[in-house]
């Protein structure tokens, strides 16, 4: 017993003088777990694993836009449409368990202003990612891009997205509807650049297959 | 025969006993074929195939070590006692406290070494997936292997304490899951009303290991200080090396 009260007492020393000491990098704020995934979060939580956390998340929240929604047209599923009213819920709860996970916060910000049309939840998005990431350059560049989309300005859209698409984090669907937008603006060899861009790297086989017919339409190789 | 010296033969003759026992075997075989399913999840993730392949891949690193050196702490002592070998290495010019230190060192000398095969049977598969290299690879797993190392010498103590591989190991994995939830706990704490009720917590929280410190794995992204935490993790396993080597001492058997 006297091993273990020593112990005790060596250690509440040892925590108090440490941080006392020295000071950790800040850690992300404790999440509030919702009803639906909170055992699931707690479990992986509990045995520090915030990002796996995150990832699993970010797989549901991909499988839950890659699902037909029951009663919509199949069409405009395909196309990206449809209602998904959890996407920006699913991916806070992302933000939160994993705040330099830009990717999950502009692939969500991304469906919902240029597929779903509903630019004003993809800016509320953003602006909490930018709460916890405020050095971001990319969601400034999003939420920039949004505002003349809503504007119908094309042309300062493609301005402001042009940066991001070098980047390790840019969404597929970014970069898809960035070569769209060259298309309809006529500049045929910048379409065809990302086409085939999005050919040799994303991962994602639908978008993969849309830039090869795309590139087949434009009378142009795939490589 | 010096202290320390007789302390390396011990781990020597440790990590030559785990490289041969079933245990460690298992463990290496489960982290293959593991690290191999998780390229069907890496599927699922489309563009983050990459990242998922690395979070998942580093996680299962970091359980499977912990598994083996916390049964391995929770065991190497006890069975030597249940089955009286002990006798025919304490009979020799070896002090306990070498003993169990030699015990200690080669278990966890195990350990990294399997942790290490895993990581580049990990990195084999990230590279086939086209990930790039950074250094907060080799920073996350030697945060992970240092969490592992505070939590098995704590699995240590707690099995020469109570004398049942069974209490040391629940032990273990309780310490291990609040030590991940500290931050949440002193949440709790600044938040929750009355003392009285937050006092046992309160008191928690000074004396169980911040492994969310060393938890380098989360946060690949973000600064990532390695100095600091080496010395906590390696001051709060000193302490309870010393205390099991007390404990150690005085044991009959």
């Amino acid at each position: 017993m006297r091993e273990l009260a020593a112990g005790l007492a060596l250690c509440a020393a040892l925590n108090a003088g440490f941080f006392a000491a020295w000071t950790p990098p800040p850690r992300p704020i404790p999440l509030k777990l919702d009803p639906e995934t909170a055992i699931e979060s707690a479990g992986l939580l509990s045995l520090g694993m915030r990002r796996v956390a995150a990832d699993a998340g970010m797989i549901r929240l991909l499988i839950y836009y890659g699902t037909v929604e029951t009663g919509s047209d199949e069409e405009a599923a395909v196309q990206g449409g449809g209602s998904y009213p959890e996407i920006g819920a699913r991916a806070r709860r992302i933000l939160a368990l994993d705040p330099t996970f830009s990717y999950a916060s502009l692939w969500a910000a991304g469906a919902l202003a240029f597929n779903l049309k509903r630019p004003d939840e993809a800016l509320a998005l953003l602006d909490d990612a930018l709460k916890a990431d405020p050095g971001n350059w990319k969601y400034r560049a999003y939420v920039a891009a949004i505002g003349f989309k809503k504007k119908g300005d094309s042309g300062r859209v493609l301005a402001l997205l042009e940066p991001t698409l070098s980047q390790p984090d840019c969404p597929t669907m970014i970069k898809s509807m960035v070569a769209f937008l060259y298309e309809r603006a006529g500049r045929r060899d910048d379409a065809i650049r990302v086409y085939r861009e999005i050919l040799a790297t994303s991962r994602d086989e639908g978008y993969r297959h849309n830039a090869r017919r795309k590139l087949e339409e434009l009378g142009v190789s795939p490589h | 025969m010096t202290g320390l010296r007789a302390a390396a033969t011990v781990a020597v003759n440790t990590v030559q006993e785990s490289a041969r026992s079933r245990f460690f075997a298992l463990c290496l075989v489960f982290g293959g074929v593991v690290l191999y399913a998780s390229l069907v999840l890496g599927l699922l993730a489309a563009d983050q195939e990459p990242r998922v392949l690395l979070d998942f891949g580093l996680s299962l690193i970091e359980l499977l070590g912990l598994a083996a050196a916390v049964y391995g702490s929770a065991t190497i002592v006890l069975r030597e006692m249940e089955t009286k070998t002990i006798y025919l290495i304490l009979t020799r010019p070896v002090s306990r406290p070498a003993y169990l230190l030699g015990r200690f060192l080669g278990l966890m000398a195990a350990t990294a070494a399997a942790m290490i095969v895993m990581s580049c049977l990990h990195l084999a598969i990230l590279f086939a997936k086209g990930w790039a290299w950074t250094p907060a690879y080799v920073a996350a797993v030697f945060g992970s292997f240092l969490k592992v190392f505070v939590v098995a010498a704590l699995t240590l103590f707690l099995a020469l304490f109570s004398s049942s591989i069974l209490t040391a190991l629940v032990i273990a994995l309780i310490l291990w899951t609040l030590g991940h939830f500290l931050a949440e706990i002193r949440y709790m704490i600044r938040w929750g009303s009355g003392l009285g009720v937050m006092a046992p917590l309160h008191a928690l929280s000074y004396v169980i290991p911040d492994l969310q410190l060393l938890n380098v794995r989360d946060r690949l992204a973000g600064p990532r200080p390695l100095l600091a935490p080496l010395g906590y993790a390696a001051a709060y396993a000193a302490v309870w090396l010393a205390l099991a080597a007390a404990k150690f001492s005085r044991k009959e058997f």
